[in-house]
């Protein structure tokens, strides 16, 4: 493509696109939006709306992506065979070595927090999840030194507790199923939603939360591990 | 009991997705075996089958979670989905037994379940960013199934269909923003009046961007070059399953979120007919002069689903059941001509150069028949369940006033017949000699015998099978 | 206003992105585009919940005006996603690399269309 084609198709999806965002800036929004928000109280009993509907109001969704984390963890760790960490080959310093291993508990501690607090205050299990896994990165990043591969866990435990994990989500749906004739059934399945805000609330999305935290935890952990030792 | 009818939906989702884990904690070594997953397709098949009464009485909705769709996500269950997810429960068995390399055999089924889930969700969904989400687990399962070749091509061929693949899907995520910013509300159900009322051309430009990206992802023109060049990186098995299921449970979403809208639908008919016209036309064309097996089955099918969509476009409902029959019945055959060319390997033979491909020796009658027919039905000759089909494409999209695209459906099959006589002269009569190296010796049968005995005994009731379409596609028209 | 800015920036995201993939070359910049383009979606997502001085969706008390929730729980499926296609698009390139020598995609020889 030459020069002066693209200049023109860059101008003409500028000024198109100007038009879209005008367009777009004064389009009459629909005056009854679909609105979970003066809802959720009374429903789920979370005081975090996004949560409440990422695991309450719109689970399915949620497992959906939980499906796509657990799918893309397989096929990167199928697709990249395990090889040596060639471009570590430095030395770091021991302030490094140790800094990490004082960080990690920390880090992870804080992973779990905004997982177990995901129904009360922004976060949730995926914030978590990603959390945790940095701390896994972390780790492997630093004492993966000269070519040895160091592990917080093992691939093949973590291939385990993905499906695991899977498993229990299903389980947890389930049980609205046998409880409440409906999957993924929340509040109807007659679980004390609790009182709102507090730590033991919302009846499974807590679960839900964990469960989802621990996938991306781990799934994330598989897919940049395995980019990584490539 | 009651209350598991209405959870159906979910569970047919639900049910492939246990699978994966299942897959996990049944085989501890490497290989495994294929028994637990065909258990998923047998369990999907059954409650399919013993819930196709309650679907013909009416379409069983389904609120998941217990919310009422719009604060929830709604799913229905009707006969076009029973339609559709019987086709590719069919397919995706098929493609179980198909796969008998012993190397990533595991990972195969666990992507295979993926699909399948995904796809039965795809077809089930009526909630648009639910649909997002199946699009993408489909399409993701898909790269990775295109990449489990493990070869050069293999990882070219994924990256540009992952490329190509993911625009569309961004595009269709567009549109379900532009949509829910102008009518606040994601449910398909209740979408057109509000949809009707929105002002301004972000609701029509949203809407159109969800079909547009569709349209990519089922191969239309002008975006028909990846599918080829996807296809024939894939291996054949791979092959099958996306000209078989994918395309199948994306065409289907395409009715829906067409029938959802009905008053675009009628306004964008001129343009969808264009694409499928041009599809069918550049489709055909490209077919004759690829030097390749797989990519001439590819390019038949960009033409194949030109021929449905052009019946769709016409807007009138038996055109419409006769559209969606004729993808349906494509779809068995496509993916039996794919599976097929899963037998040349068994000769030694790693290309799939027209000049080079042939038959082995054992059984290789019953291939070359199995070739003969399926071909029959891709061209369109009585007395296989592919003539009936385009027969009733013809006449329906006639009938509803579209004579160009009558005689166009009409004379891609005598394209199509010059290409396929191509390829089966060649079968009949190897040019080359035996390659001196045979390859793993097959004792099976050939996979496709279940997909073509079907297209030879359901030809007798095809009209039935047409009613049954109809009827489905009354059902879907109804429920908006 | 904001609106508008927020609006003219996602657009002006999309056209970057289009014209990136389009002027395909690198396979690494075609991902980033994509990611660019993915990054307008999740802009245009958060815009549409944005409601005038109204608060992030955690419901302290009834009475405060929120921004809708709906939009915020899409975007954080999206990003998911987005991520989960991103890391499967990097594995592809590792192996194309490796097998082909380069990441130009106007080297590899099959690449037509």
């Amino acid at each position: 493509m030459s020069r002066i084609s693209a200049a023109v198709l860059v101008s003409g999806i500028i000024v198109f696109g100007v038009i879209i965002a005008f367009e777009l800036a004064v389009a009459p929004r629909t005056a009854d939006p679909l609105n979970h928000a003066p809802l959720t109280l009374r429903d789920t009993g979370a005081v975090n709306a996004v949560s409440a509907i990422l695991f309450d109001y719109r689970a399915l969704d949620t497992l959906g992506e939980a499906t796509v984390i657990l799918m893309t963890a397989t096929v990167v760790a199928f697709l990249t065979p395990r090889a040596k960490a060639s471009m570590l080959a430095v030395r770091l310093s021991s302030i490094v070595l140790y800094g990490v291993v004082l960080l990690l508990p920390f880090i992870t501690i804080l992973g779990i927090a905004v997982m177990a607090h995901g129904h009360v205050s922004p976060g949730g299990g995926f914030t978590g999840g990603v959390i945790v896994a940095t701390s896994t990165v972390f780790y492997a990043v630093v004492y993966s030194v000269g070519g040895q591969q160091s592990y917080v866990i093992a691939p093949a435990a973590n291939k385990l507790i993905e499906n695991t994990a899977m498993t229990a989500f299903i389980g947890v749906g389930l049980l609205g199923l046998g409880l409440a004739g409906s999957f993924l059934a929340n509040a109807q399945t007659g679980i004390p939603l609790g009182t709102p805000g507090e730590l033991l609330s919302a009846g499974t999305i807590p679960m839900l939360n964990l469960i989802s935290g621990v996938k991306v935890g781990v799934g994330l952990g598989i897919i940049v591990m395995s980019l990584f030792l490539e | 009991m009651n209350s598991l009818l209405t959870e159906l939906p979910v569970l047919l989702i639900v049910i492939p997705l246990a699978g994966v884990p299942l897959l996990y904690f049944t085989t501890r070594s490497g290989r495994g075996t294929a028994l637990p997953a065909l258990a998923v397709i047998l369990v999907v098949v059954t409650l399919l089958s013993f819930s196709i009464r309650d679907a013909m009485h009416a379409p069983v909705v389904t609120a998941a979670g217990g919310w009422q769709p719009d604060l929830g996500i709604g799913l229905q269950f009707d006969l076009l989905a029973v339609a559709a997810m019987l086709v590719t429960s069919l397919i995706v068995a098929q493609a179980i037994l198909s796969h008998d390399e012993t190397s990533g055999a595991q990972h195969f089924r666990t992507l295979l379940m993926l699909l399948y889930a995904g796809s039965n969700g795809l077809m089930l969904t009526q909630d648009l960013f639910n649909a997002y989400v199946f699009i993408e687990i489909t399409s993701i399962a898909s790269y990775a199934l295109v990449a489990s070749r493990q070869d050069k091509g293999g990882f070219e061929s994924a990256f540009k269909y992952v490329v190509m693949g993911s625009f569309a899907g961004l595009l269709v995520l567009w549109g379900i923003a532009g949509l829910y910013l102008t009518t606040g509300t994601l449910d398909m159900q209740s979408l057109a009046p509000r949809f009707d009322a929105a002002q301004g051309a972000v609701p029509a430009l949203s809407a159109a961007a969800i079909i547009a990206g569709l349209l990519i992802k089922l191969g239309q023109v002008p975006f028909h070059a990846w599918k080829a060049d996807s296809l024939s990186g894939a291996s054949y098995t791979v092959s099958a399953l996306l000209s078989g299921v994918t395309t199948t449970a994306f065409f289907v979403l395409l009715l829906r979120v067409l029938s959802a809208l009905p008053s675009l639908t009628l306004s964008l008919a001129p343009v969808l007919t264009t694409i499928a016209s041009l599809s069918i036309i550049t489709g055909h064309l490209m077919a004759l002069r690829q030097p390749r097996y797989s990519r001439l089955l590819a390019y038949s099918s960009v033409a194949h689903i030109g021929y449905g969509l052009l019946a769709v476009s016409s807007g009138a409902v038996t055109a419409i059941a006769a559209g969606l029959f004729h993808i349906l019945v494509h779809a068995i055959m496509k993916s039996s001509l794919f599976f097929l060319g899963r037998s040349f390997l068994h000769t030694g033979n790693r290309s799939d150069r027209l000049e080079a491909i042939v038959f082995p020796e054992q059984y290789r009658k019953l291939h070359v028949t199995l070739y003969v027919l399926l071909a029959m039905s891709m061209i369109g000759i009585p007395p296989v369940l592919g003539f009936t089909s385009k027969w009733y494409a013809v006449l329906e999209t006639a009938r509803a006033g579209y004579h160009t695209g009558a005689v166009l459906i009409a004379l891609g099959g005598a394209v199509a017949l010059v290409y396929y006589l191509r390829v089966g002269i060649q079968l009949v009569h190897p040019g080359l000699p035996e390659l001196s190296s045979p390859g793993p010796a097959s004792r099976r049968l050939p996979v496709p015998l279940a997909g073509t005995a079907l297209i030879l005994l359901l030809a007798v009731f095809s009209d039935r099978l047409l009613a049954f379409c109809v009827q489905a596609v009354v059902q879907l028209l109804e429920a908006v | 206003m904001i609106v508008l800015t927020i609006g003219i920036t996602c657009i002006v995201l999309t056209g970057i992105g289009i014209y990136g993939l389009l002027r395909r070359t690198h396979m690494i910049r075609m991902v980033l585009c994509f990611n660019i383009l993915e990054a307008a979606a999740l802009l245009g997502l958060v815009l549409i919940a944005y409601r005038p001085d109204a608060r992030s969706p955690i419901l302290r008390a009834a009475t405060d005006v929120h921004v809708l929730p709906l939009p915020h729980a899409l975007a954080l499926t999206a990003i998911v996603i987005g991520a989960s296609l991103t890391a499967l698009m990097l594995t592809l390139i590792v192996r194309v690399h490796r097998s082909h020598g380069t990441v130009l995609v106007d080297k590899l020889k099959d690449w037509r269309g």
